[in-house]
């Protein structure tokens, strides 16, 4: 099962993208911890990629792509892929809790709730690939 | 996949804020707008209910923050009940709020506010 998303670089283009992965998710049988800590995850993840994309090229043509799949294992991959400038999302620095300036909250986040997330800068484009199964308890 | 927040005002200074559905960066700047419009020197507790709250990201969370932090620089206090298991998870993983003012029941919010009356002080962390 593989199946490609294209979004704008606009923050209401993550609840319409949230919806078709948790529809998605939720058809294909898998339970609501997973549903929801994989549409948390995108949704942290895709406010990266737009708040950075913000700050380069503002032209409207610009798409970010996402790339959702499961394995034989029954593990969900989730592969963002974006042409914004070098950002290696999991080497922002973590916020001291308490310290409330914007981005640094989301990144626990996604270290705790992926099973496995690893960046790549690819031809041109930010990949950012994680991988959660079901988890037991 | 919104939010809904319904306020009630009682005379004893007490504030309740229910929310329903999903805090997420889409949802939190209404949070923000209808929580600005409460006066924190009238209401000085301020408990958020959040038994209906499905979903929260890094961005409600950040106005769960503020909103406290409002509510604290104002003398008062501002109180989280009941978060649902997932919505709990994620403050324990950002660990931005604590716990201490997170509470599972209203019973447990009460036996919290009858010891701080005893203790005579509003800072209770």
């Amino acid at each position: 099962m593989r199946q490609l998303l294209v979004l704008e670089y606009r923050l209401p283009a993550i609840q319409a993208f949230q919806r078709r992965l948790e529809g998605f998710l939720s058809e294909a049988g898998y339970s609501e911890d997973l549903v929801h800590d994989l549409s948390l995850v995108s949704e942290e993840v895709l406010v990266n990629i737009i708040h950075h994309g913000e700050a380069g090229d503002p032209a409207a043509d610009r798409r970010i792509q996402v790339l959702l799949g499961t394995d034989e294992a029954g593990q969900v991959h989730l592969e963002f892929r974006d042409d914004n400038s070098g950002f290696n999302p999991l080497q922002v620095q973590e916020r001291d809790p308490g310290d409330e300036r914007a981005g640094g909250w989301g990144i626990p986040l996604l270290k705790t709730l992926a099973d496995r997330v690893e960046y790549s800068r690819h031809v041109g484009y930010n990949v950012l690939h994680l991988v959660r199964g079901e988890r037991s308890g | 996949m919104s939010l809904t927040i319904e306020i009630y005002h009682s005379d004893d200074g007490k504030c309740r804020i229910e929310l329903g559905g999903r805090l997420d960066t889409h949802t939190a700047p209404d949070f923000d707008a209808r929580m600005e419009t409460l006066d924190p020197a009238a209401h000085p507790l301020q408990v958020v209910d959040l038994s209906a709250l499905d979903y929260v990201s890094s961005a409600g969370v950040r106005s769960l923050f503020k909103a406290r932090k409002v509510a604290k620089q104002a003398g008062g206090q501002l109180l989280l009940l009941n978060p649902q298991p997932q919505v709990r998870r994620v403050f324990d993983i950002i660990k931005a709020l604590p716990s201490a003012s997170v509470f599972a029941s209203e019973a447990e919010m009460d036996r919290y506010l009858d010891a701080m009356l005893k203790r005579g002080s509003s800072d209770s962390e």
